[in-house]
C-alpha cells in the first residue's frame, strides 16, 4: 500500500498546499505528469511505449440498461418478470443472450458479463458510475479518469483521460487532472492557429533568460519544461488525428452503424486508446433512451438493442483485429439495472440491487458469465457479497496497474483510499 | 493607553530577539559532561517506562544529543532493564542506578521502581485508547471513518472513549475481547495478522502495547472509574534544539494528570514531522535531520493533546559574505535576527526596475508603464522606494486589486449554475454591490476592525434600496455553522470546521469549543418571502437560516435562538475561544460581543491572522503557512516577527495601508531574488525574494496593458446580457470570467481559503500563452501599431522591454531582437510577423509570467 505523504502537516488542511507537496507539475489532463515522471521518460528515451501501454474505455449506458432483456434473461420466471424476448444460445455453451443481440451471441467468447452489480444510488447517478461513491457523501470523489491521470502510467504527449461522457471531475486530485474535453479550450489552442514559425521559437529561446532555479516550488523549471512540451504538441498532429474518424476507411466506419447509433464515439474512443490515451469515457448506443419506465420492450426492440448489437460488436471486432484485446479494456455499464418485475406501463424501473457490466479485452478472462441473480433476477443479492461499481472500477485499475489502496489526502487533508471495495472481479482474473 | 502597552510589548520582543541572535553553537568537539532528561527515573507499576534523553555538553559549551551514542548499563538488572535506545522498563521493585558512558565521560543516574507486582488499575481512556490511536486503528481511513470498517467502528482518533468502549467490549458478539482467553480476542488476533486484517499488522505479539492490551482484557476490560485521573496536558522535552544536519535528537513526552502526577508516554504518543524536507521522526520519538538547513518542527499528539518540538538547523560553515541590507524598520530587525540564528546572509537589495515592477504588481496588481520605470530609475531621491509605495497605495488600482483578494476570502460568487435565471440576476447584482462596498472600504482605508464589524453584524434586507451589501456574506454562508467557520478562517486564522463533528485532530479545539463559538450566530434568522420593494410578506414565518431561500431579510434578534450539535447537545450561550460562556441579554445582539472579543487588543488571533495574511501576499508564504491555519502544531517561521507585526497593526489602529507601508518599506521586501552561497535553500525566512507566477487576473491585465487592449467581459447565463468593460482585477463575481482566467487559476470562492486560487504552472497555460487565438489577436493588434511606429527599431525594442520586464535589454538581447525583427521587416511576406514575434517571445518569457 502506498500512502501519499504530504511533507508538512501544516499543508494538510488545504487543497492548494497539500497537493503542492507532491511536486507535481501536471496539467489539464494532457500530461498530469510530475516533473520527475517527465525526467524519467526523457532519460529512458522511450516515449513510445505503445506495446505495453494499457487503456480502458468506459462506455456509459446513460439511463440504466435492462439486464433482464439483455444478458441476464429469466426464461423460467413468471410472465410478469420474463418479458417479451427470448434468449438464444451463444457461441459459449451455457451463456444465453437476448434474441435481439445475435451479433453478440456469435462472439460471446470474446467478452465477459458480470451480473448482479449493486449500486448505492437509486436515482440516476453518473456520479456514482464515474467515481464509485454516492454523490451525497463528502468528500466529493475524483472521477476514474482523474485517478488515471494522477496515478496511471500514461503516454507522454497524449491526454491521459479523454472525457466525452459521465461525471467529469478531478475533485481533490486537482484541476490539472481534469478530463481532456474535445470541445474545450485546450483543444482550440492546440489546433486553431496552426503551427508556429521555427524562427519565432528561436527568438523565445534567446530572450527567455530568467534563471530557473530561484523560486520555491520549481515552477520556473516547470515553465521551461512545459514550454518545450507545449511546442512539441503544437507541432504534432497525433491528438487531432486520433479524434478524426475520417481517417478510418469507409468500410470500417459503416460497420459502426448510422450516425444516430452512437458508433462514431465508440470508434473515436478506440482510436484514442490505440493512440495511447489511458482512459476514455464515452456514451454508448441508445444514449438517453435506456430509462425505459414505459414501453421497455418496444424501445429496446425498435431502437436500442439493434444499434447496440451493431455498433458495439463492430468495436469489439476492431479491438481484436487491431491486436488490442490484451491491452485495452472496454467496460460497458449504466447507472443501475432495471426492475425484473415489469410495471403497469410495460416498463421497467430503477433497480439498484442488480445490474450488469460487460467487459471486453484488457487481458481479462473472456467468455465468462459471473453472478447468479436467481430464477427471477431479484435474488436477494445482499446475502452474498455482490460486486459494486467500485469493484468494476477496481478491475479497471487492475488493468491499468493502479493500486486502489493508495491513500490520497482530500481537500481537508484527510487520507482517503481511492476505493473502499478494492477487490477486482476475481472470476475474470 | 492602549498604544503604549503595545509599544512596550514590542520593545520586550525586540530585546529578546537580540539575545537570541548569538552565533549558533552546536557541540561537536570534546565531550565534557552529560545531563539527562529526566535527571532521575521513577517507575510505578509494571507497565510504566521511561525514555531517557542524554545530552552531551562539549568543550565549546555547545550541546548535542548523544542518547543513541552512549552505552547504558543498569547497576542491578534485577530491578530495571534499559535498551540501547535509552528506554527504561521495570523488572522488580527496588532502587538502583543506570550508568551512562561514552568517550571516557560517565554519569550515573538513580532509579526507583515501585508497585511492580501490584496490578495497576488500567483506565480505558488513558491507556487503551492512545494505543488504538497510535496504531492507526481509529484513523479516518480505517475504523475511525463515519461508517466504520467491516462492521467495526471507532470514534475518530479516539475522541469518544465511551463509544469506543461499547464497540470493543459489547458489540461484535463479544468476540473482540475474550476475558477467558485474552490471546484469542479479535482485538489481539486481527492487528497481529493472525486473522485476515485489511489494515495490516500494526501490532507485534509480545510488544509493550500487546502486553498491556492483553492484561487489560485479562482483568475484565475495565472502563475505569469516573474519578480516575484524567490527562490534562503533555510536554515534549527538549522543546527546542539547535541541530546539525544529519544529526539525531531523542525526545521524551510526559503526560500530566489531574491528580498532579506525571508519566512518560513517549512510546504511546504519535510523532509527525511538519517539515519532511528538513527532519524525520520515527514513532519512538527519535528525530533525525535530513540534510538541509532551516527551521522545522515535529508535532506530538497524545490523548487529544498536542505539543511541538522545534529544530533549528543552522548553516554551519561561517560565510565571508556580509549582508548589505541594514535594517530599515522593525520588520528587518526580526527577520535579520532570524537570519543570524540560521547563518543566512540576506541577498542584495534588488534593482530599481525590479522594485517598481514588484511593488506595482503586489500593491496595485498592475505593471508599471515604461515612462514610470524610466522616471523611477532616474529619480535621485534616496527615499524614492518608500515614496513609490505611498503613491501606489493612493492609486485606485490598489483598492481594485485588494478587493479581488477580499472578494475571494468573502466568497463573492454571484449566481451559480444551480440557481434559476432570476436568482442569478439578483445574486450578481448583489455581488457587484458587495464587491463595490469592499473596494470603497479599502479605498478610504477603513479601519480593519470596523470593516470586519460591518460584515459580521450585517443586518436587514437583502434586496431593495435599503439592502446592506455585506448581507451577501450571510446569503452565501447560510447558517451558524457556515458563518462561524468562515469567521474563524477569514478573521481569526483558525480552521475550526473539523471540530463541528469531532475533536480537531491537530488542535485543542473540541466540539464544545466549536458550538460555543457558533453560538454567537445562534440568534440569526431569516425571514423569507420578501416582496420586490423589500418588505417582508405579511405572515412570513421565521425559519432557520439553513432552510431559507437566498432572498430575504436577515433578523439577528431571535432571542431564543439556540444551536444543537450532532450529539444532540444544545448550546444556548455563546463562548469565545479559551473563554467561559457568555450570557448575552435578550435585548442585545451576540454578534456585537463576538466582534468585541475579536478586536480586543489581547485577542491572540485577530490581528495576527490579518498581518499573516498580508505578509503572505507579499512574500508568497505566510509567517504561518497556510495563512489561515494558525495553530500550536503549525508554528510561525518567525514568531517574534508575527507578534511584532500584530502589535504594530494594533497600535496603529488597524490601519491596513500602514501595514502595507511597513512591509514594503522594509529592506526584507526589497531583497533580490538571486541567492548567494548561504541562502539558496531558504524558502521560509525571507533572506531573498522568491519569484512567483503572476495571478491569472494580473497576467491577463498585463497582456492588455502592453498591447493597448481592453477586454469586454460578457456575463453569461442571465436574462439580460451584461457587458462589462473592466480590467480582470475588477472582476466582481464568478460569472465574470473566461478561459484564460480559468486556465491560469481563479479562486472558485467556495471556501474562505485563498488556497482556492491555483497558482501552479500547467501545460494548458503554456499552450494557451503560446497559441491562444485571443492572446494572438491582442499581440497582433499591438504589432500592427509598432509596424507603423516611426521610431528607430532599437528604441521600440527598448520600450517593449520596459513595458514587459521593467528593464532595458542588455546589448546582446537588443542585438538579437534587432536582427530578428529587421530580417523579417526586410522580407515583404514576413513583415507582419516582425513585431508579432517580438511580443510573442517576450510575453512567453519567464520574466514576464513571473515577478521576481
Amino acid at each position: 500500500m502506498i500512502e501519499i505523504q504530504t511533507s508538512q502537516a501544516a499543508g494538510r488542511l488545504c487543497n492548494g498546499v497539500s497537493r503542492r507537496t507532491f511536486l507535481r507539475v501536471g496539467s489539464l489532463g494532457v500530461g498530469g505528469l510530475t516533473l520527475a515522471d517527465l525526467m524519467r521518460l526523457r532519460a529512458s528515451g522511450d516515449a513510445d511505449s505503445r506495446k505495453t501501454h494499457k487503456s480502458v474505455i468506459v462506455v456509459f449506458l446513460n439511463g440504466g440498461a435492462s439486464q433482464s432483456d439483455m444478458f441476464d434473461m429469466k426464461p423460467k420466471a413468471p410472465a410478469e418478470f420474463r418479458g417479451e424476448f427470448s434468449p438464444i444460445s451463444s457461441n459459449v455453451p451455457g451463456v444465453d443472450v437476448s434474441e435481439l443481440l445475435p451479433k453478440h451471441a456469435a462472439m460471446m467468447d470474446k467478452m465477459s458479463i458480470v451480473n448482479g452489480i449493486q449500486v448505492i444510488t437509486s436515482g440516476h447517478s453518473l456520479y456514482e458510475a464515474s467515481t464509485g461513491f454516492a454523490g451525497n457523501v463528502q468528500p466529493r470523489r475524483p472521477s476514474i479518469g482523474a485517478v488515471v491521470s494522477r496515478f496511471g502510467k500514461n503516454t507522454e504527449g497524449m491526454p491521459p483521460w479523454t472525457s466525452m461522457a459521465g461525471h467529469s471531475d478531478p475533485a481533490f486530485l486537482g484541476p490539472e487532472h481534469a478530463g481532456f474535453n474535445p470541445s474545450g479550450g485546450l483543444m482550440r489552442d492546440l489546433f486553431t492557429n496552426g503551427g508556429l514559425p521555427a524562427d519565432r521559437v528561436s527568438l523565445l529561446k534567446a530572450v527567455d533568460n530568467l534563471r530557473r532555479d530561484i523560486d520555491a516550488n520549481q515552477e520556473l523549471l516547470a515553465t521551461d519544461t512545459f514550454t518545450d512540451k507545449a511546442l512539441q504538441m503544437l507541432s504534432s498532429t497525433r491528438i487531432r488525428e486520433a479524434f478524426d474518424v475520417k481517417q478510418e476507411p469507409e468500410k470500417i466506419r459503416e460497420r459502426y452503424g448510422k450516425q444516430n447509433y452512437g458508433g462514431v464515439g465508440l470508434l473515436q474512443a478506440l482510436r484514442l486508446a490505440q493512440a495511447g490515451v489511458s482512459l476514455i469515457t464515452v456514451y454508448g448506443p441508445g444514449n438517453g433512451k435506456w430509462d425505459t419506465h414505459k414501453d421497455n420492450f418496444k424501445v429496446m426492440k425498435d431502437t436500442i438493442l439493434p444499434h447496440y448489437d451493431q455498433s458495439l460488436t463492430a468495436m469489439f471486432e476492431d479491438l481484436y483485429a487491431r491486436g488490442l484485446d490484451k491491452d485495452v479494456l472496454i467496460a460497458i455499464y449504466g447507472e443501475f439495472g432495471r426492475t425484473p418485475r415489469i410495471n403497469k406501463n410495460a416498463g421497467r424501473d430503477h433497480y439498484p440491487q442488480s445490474g450488469f457490466v460487460q467487459f471486453v479485452g484488457g487481458g481479462l478472462s473472456m467468455g465468462k458469465k459471473v453472478g447468479d441473480t436467481g430464477i427471477r433476477g431479484d435474488w436477494d443479492i445482499s446475502r452474498g457479497q455482490p460486486y459494486t461499481i467500485q469493484n468494476i472500477i477496481s478491475t479497471m485499475y487492475h488493468v491499468l496497474g493502479i493500486d486502489p489502496s493508495i491513500k490520497v489526502p482530500d481537500n481537508f487533508g484527510r487520507p482517503q483510499y481511492l476505493l473502499a471495495q478494492r477487490n477486482p472481479v476475481s472470476e475474470l482474473m | 493607553m492602549r498604544c503604549s502597552i503595545f509599544d512596550i510589548t514590542l520593545l520586550l520582543v525586540v530585546s529578546s530577539v537580540t539575545a537570541l541572535a548569538e552565533p549558533p553553537r552546536i557541540g561537536n568537539d570534546e565531550l565534557k559532561t552529560f545531563t539527562t532528561i529526566p535527571a532521575q527515573v521513577v517507575l510505578v507499576g509494571q507497565d510504566d517506562q521511561q525514555q531517557l534523553v542524554v545530552t552531551g555538553h562539549h568543550a565549546n559549551s555547545g550541546v548535542s544529543d548523544v542518547t543513541h551514542q552512549v552505552s547504558f548499563k543498569a547497576a542491578d538488572a534485577g530491578i530495571v532493564r534499559i535498551d540501547a535506545g535509552g528506554l527504561v522498563a521495570p523488572v522488580a521493585d527496588g532502587t538502583t542506578s543506570i550508568a551512562i558512558e561514552s568517550q571516557g565521560v560517565s554519569l550515573s543516574i538513580p532509579v526507583r521502581v515501585t508497585s511492580c507486582n501490584a496490578d495497576q488499575p488500567i483506565n480505558f481512556t488513558n491507556e487503551i485508547v492512545p494505543i488504538l490511536t497510535k496504531l492507526g486503528c481509529n484513523a479516518g481511513s480505517c475504523h475511525g471513518k463515519a461508517e466504520g470498517q467491516n462492521g467495526f467502528k471507532l470514534s475518530l482518533l479516539g475522541f469518544d472513549p465511551a463509544a469506543d468502549y461499547e464497540a470493543l467490549v459489547h458489540e461484535g458478539r463479544g468476540r473482540r475481547v475474550l476475558e477467558s482467553a485474552p490471546e484469542q480476542s479479535l482485538l489481539l488476533i486481527k492487528p497481529t495478522g493472525r486473522l485476515g486484517h485489511g489494515g495490516g499488522k500494526p501490532l507485534a505479539v509480545g510488544s509493550a502495547d500487546y502486553r498491556l492490551l492483553e492484561r487489560w482484557i485479562a482483568v475484565g476490560s475495565p472502563f475505569g472509574n469516573a474519578d480516575d485521573p484524567r490527562v490534562t496536558g503533555i510536554e515534549v522535552r527538549p522543546a527546542h534544539r539547535l541541530l546539525r544536519k544529519q544529526a539525531d535528537q531523542q525526545l521524551t513526552v510526559t503526560a500530566r494528570y489531574s491528580d498532579g502526577k506525571t508519566r512518560d508516554v513517549t512510546r504511546r504518543a504519535e510523532f509527525r514531522s511538519n517539515d519532511g524536507e528538513l527532519i524525520d521522526v520515527n514513532q519512538d520519538g527519535r528525530v533525525q535531520t535530513v540534510g538541509r538547513f532551516g527551521e522545522g518542527s515535529v508535532m506530538v499528539r497524545y490523548a487529544g493533546f498536542v505539543s511541538l518540538f522545534r529544530a533549528t538547523i543552522p548553516l554551519e560553515s561561517a560565510s565571508s559574505l556580509e549582508s548589505q541590507a541594514s535594517p530599515a524598520n522593525f520588520i528587518d530587525e526580526f527577520v535579520f535576527a532570524k537570519h543570524r540564528q540560521l547563518g543566512y546572509v540576506a541577498s542584495e537589495l534588488c534593482t530599481d526596475g525590479e522594485f517598481i515592477r514588484r511593488a506595482s504588481l503586489d500593491i496595485a496588481g498592475t505593471l508599471p508603464l515604461p515612462d514610470e520605470v524610466r522616471q523611477f530609475v532616474a529619480d535621485q531621491n534616496p527615499n524614492k522606494r518608500q515614496l513609490l509605495v505611498d503613491r501606489l497605495l493612493e492609486r485606485p488600482e490598489y483598492a481594485e486589486y485588494w478587493s479581488l483578494k477580499w472578494a475571494d476570502v468573502l466568497r463573492v460568487r454571484g449566481g451559480s449554475n444551480d440557481d434559476t435565471k432570476a436568482k442569478i440576476d439578483g445574486l450578481n447584482t448583489r455581488a457587484i454591490k458587495f464587491r463595490e462596498w469592499i473596494r470603497q472600504s479599502l479605498a478610504e482605508n477603513k479601519r480593519y476592525d470596523r470593516f470586519v464589524r460591518e460584515i459580521v453584524t450585517a443586518d436587514g434586507m437583502t434586496t431593495g434600496p435599503q439592502s446592506q451589501p455585506a448581507i451577501l456574506w450571510y446569503l452565501e454562508l447560510k447558517n451558524a455553522e457556515g458563518l462561524i467557520e468562515d469567521t474563524s478562517q477569514a478573521f481569526l486564522g483558525t480552521r475550526i470546521q473539523c471540530a463541528r463533528c469531532h475533536h480537531h485532530p491537530f488542535e485543542k479545539w473540541s466540539q464544545d469549543d466549536y458550538w460555543g463559538l457558533a453560538g454567537f450566530y445562534a440568534r440569526v434568522e431569516w425571514r423569507v418571502g420578501v416582496d420586490r420593494s423589500g418588505k417582508p410578506v405579511k405572515d412570513g414565518k421565521p425559519i432557520r437560516a439553513s432552510e431559507s431561500g437566498r432572498v430575504g431579510q436577515l433578523v439577528a434578534m431571535n432571542p431564543n435562538g439556540a444551536l444543537e450539535d450532532s450529539r444532540g447537545r444544545v448550546f444556548a450561550n455563546p463562548s469565545a475561544l479559551d473563554a467561559a460562556p457568555l450570557s448575552v441579554p435578550k435585548s442585545e445582539d451576540p454578534r456585537e460581543k463576538l466582534v468585541d472579543w475579536m478586536v480586543e487588543p489581547t485577542n491572540p488571533f485577530f490581528a495576527r491572522a490579518l498581518v499573516n495574511r498580508y505578509w503572505g501576499h507579499f512574500f508568497a508564504r505566510g509567517i504561518v503557512e497556510p495563512v489561515d491555519d494558525m495553530r500550536e502544531t503549525n508554528p510561525a517561521s518567525n514568531p517574534e516577527l508575527l507578534d511584532g507585526l500584530a502589535a504594530s497593526f494594533l497600535s496603529g489602529g488597524f490601519d491596513l495601508k500602514a501595514l502595507i507601508r511597513s512591509i514594503c518599506h522594509s529592506h526584507t521586501y526589497q531583497l533580490s531574488s538571486l541567492p548567494n552561497s548561504t541562502n539558496r535553500q531558504d524558502l521560509k525566512h525571507c533572506s531573498r525574494y522568491l519569484p512567483r507566477r503572476l495571478p491569472a487576473e494580473v497576467l491577463y491585465d498585463a497582456i492588455d496593458l502592453i498591447t493597448d487592449n481592453k477586454t469586454t467581459f460578457r456575463v453569461a447565463g442571465e436574462n439580460t446580457k451584461v457587458e462589462l468593460e473592466i480590467r480582470a482585477i475588477q472582476r466582481p463575481h464568478m460569472r465574470v470570467s473566461n478561459y484564460f482566467l480559468e486556465t491560469f487559476g481563479i479562486n472558485k470562492r467556495d471556501s474562505a481559503c485563498e488556497c482556492g486560487r491555483e497558482s501552479d504552472v500547467t501545460l494548458a497555460q503554456r499552450v494557451l500563452l503560446l497559441n491562444n487565438g485571443d492572446v494572438q489577436r491582442k499581440l497582433s493588434s499591438k504589432a500592427e501599431k509598432l509596424l507603423a511606429d516611426k521610431r528607430p527599431l532599437a528604441e521600440i525594442i527598448d520600450e517593449t522591454y520596459l513595458a514587459c520586464f521593467a528593464r532595458l535589454p542588455n546589448d546582446k538581447e537588443r542585438q538579437t531582437c534587432v536582427d530578428h525583427v529587421s530580417a523579417k521587416l526586410a522580407d515583404e511576406r514576413k513583415k507582419t510577423e516582425a513585431f508579432n514575434d517580438l511580443l510573442w517571445a517576450l510575453v512567453n518569457s519567464k520574466e514576464f509570467i513571473f515577478q521576481r
